[in-house]
């Protein structure tokens, strides 16, 4: 097959040029091979590539330097978050809030808490995807000592009212963490700004290489978090283990190429959205999943009814995209975060999440349109006359 | 979950059955024709076949499917193994047979159980126009 168009940018970027070319210096720098623990000069050159990269994290969340914890990805940093949180915190309570469409990377280990004794409240957001700060006022308790939410839906990309959330759970004096997988460096974050305390971001969501990542740990009041990873006291000893130079310089200069090439990106990658959706608009019987407009430029989830949705993907074979989130990519299993909006397992088993990205181009959503609308043609005709 | 990850893990068998079904469609019901149904589109599969049957030989098959690419497939195959045979082709078709040419993850066999449904109910049904 000659085409094929990547359209799952939300699963992971492609990396960009400008980042394979400053890790490729970084690995064939022989003074920058050094261990960045070590305190000869190797060590220290290497140890100056990490911390600019710090800088360059923190400035595109609004935190200092010293704030940043790295990590191998935002599934570590969310587990580093809350297994780290409710077990330093225990004491002072054992109740903790989230909602049903977070990633598998907070649910699994929201998950494993309850089964050490904690109670945890999943929040239905509406049938738009939209969890309500005052949903979350209303469930915070006595023993509240977290509350969990994603800032960008993975799924269905509807964007979550942070600065509010943050806000009241100051007040409430309780613990906030952001999943900020799928809007760091996409939309402006200021962690200070918007009371958060802890915040999870990865580097392959944003152009950068996958294996890492970085967890926001508020340090102004100083905020208490058990080790997952204990070792040589790497982190200030929040995460042990020798520091990848290469990848996190890649994650640095992602972050700060993001940050200022954001606007334009968002500018046109809504351009490129919104004539896919109007594209795929002329096919009856379709519907859009999540909010109209709290939501992403970069994806579209959308619902095809009377198609049934591993057959859709796998005869879009010039599309390199997925039904849901990549860890449920092939499951005949309907989508958790669809259900939770309310829509019906054959809806949410017909669902394609079509993500752009800074390599998308129109003809590239032009192909995307013309495949989806004959397969969708083709499969509603096998199927046209079942119950 | 499925077995199935990716496209690369249907057999060519599946692909080809799957992007184009030569019997993918129905016939008109005339008193040579027999339809039955089995599944439902709510629990993810769903089928209708259409025989048409003269002097106990299946001179056409056709049907009509809605679920993943391994059931369209299936339903393709099963419309092969019997267009031009004997309606006693019918009667031995296995889905095991099915299910090991095609590489079928067990975890789908509830949906092949769908096509024993509809081939048997055929076999009663293209009987009875036999009798008629």
């Amino acid at each position: 097959m000659n085409t094929s168009i990547y359209l799952d940018y939300a699963a992971s970027t492609p990396i960009d040029p400008r980042v394979a070319m400053r890790m490729q210096e970084c690995l064939s720098n022989f003074e920058l091979q050094g261990n960045p623990s070590s305190t000869h000069r190797f060590g220290h050159a290497a140890r100056e590539v990490i911390e600019k990269a710090r800088q360059q994290v923190a400035g595109v969340i609004g935190a200092k330097p010293v704030e940043v914890i790295w990590t191998s990805g935002a599934t570590e940093s969310n587990n580093l978050a809350l297994f780290g949180a409710a077990r330093y915190y225990a004491d002072r309570g054992k109740h903790i809030i989230s909602s049903k469409t977070e990633h598998k990377a907070v649910l699994e280990p929201l998950k494993k808490l309850e089964k050490h004794g904690f109670h945890v409240t999943y929040l239905k957001p509406d049938q738009n995807g939209i969890v309500h700060p005052d949903q979350i006022r209303d469930a915070i308790t006595p023993e509240t000592i977290l509350v969990s939410l994603m800032h960008v839906n993975n799924e269905i990309g509807v964007i979550q009212n942070i600065g509010a959330v943050g806000s009241l759970c100051r007040k409430r004096d309780v613990l906030f963490h952001v999943d900020a997988a799928q809007s760091a460096g996409r939309l402006p974050i200021n962690v200070h700004e918007m009371n958060i305390d802890l915040l999870s971001c990865t580097a392959h969501k944003i152009y950068g290489p996958k294996g890492i990542g970085a967890l926001f740990v508020r340090r102004h009041p100083v905020l208490g978090l058990e080790p997952l990873i204990i070792g040589g006291g790497h982190e200030h000893g929040l995460r042990a283990g020798t520091l990848p130079t290469h990848q996190i310089a890649g994650f640095g200069l992602a972050m700060e190429l993001a940050l200022n090439e954001r606007d334009t990106d968002a500018i046109r990658m809504s351009t490129l959205r919104d004539k896919l959706w109007q594209g795929l608009q002329r096919i009856p019987d379709i519907e859009l999943n999540g909010h109209d407009s709290l939501r992403v430029p970069t994806i579209l989830n959308v619902s095809f009814d009377g198609v049934e949705g591993e057959s859709l993907l796998l005869a879009l074979q010039e599309l390199n995209l997925s039904a849901g989130a990549a860890c449920s990519t092939g499951s005949d299993e309907a989508s958790y975060v669809l259900r939770a909006l309310g829509r019906s397992d054959q809806q949410a088993q017909s669902s394609l999440r079509f993500s752009l990205g800074r390599f998308t181009t129109e003809q590239e959503i032009d192909i995307a349109i013309a495949a989806v609308t004959r397969e969708v043609t083709r499969l509603r005709s096998i199927a046209a006359d079942v119950p | 979950m499925s077995d199935v990850t990716s496209q690369f893990d249907y057999l060519s068998m599946v692909m080809a059955r799957f992007l184009k079904p030569c019997h993918a469609g129905s016939l008109a019901l005339n008193s040579d024709t027999v339809s039955t149904q089995a599944g439902s589109r709510q629990h993810g599969a769903s089928i209708r076949l259409w025989l048409q049957v003269s002097n106990r030989q299946i001179v056409r098959a056709r049907f009509q499917a809605y679920g993943c690419p391994h059931f369209i497939a299936a339903a393709e195959m099963l419309c092969e193994c019997v267009e031009g045979k004997s309606v006693d082709a019918l009667q031995a078709w296995r889905w095991q047979v099915t299910e090991s040419e095609l590489a079928i993850p067990a975890s789908k066999r509830r949906k092949l159980l769908l096509l024993e449904d509809v081939a048997r109910q055929a076999i009663v049904e293209a009987q009875k126009a036999v009798i008629a």
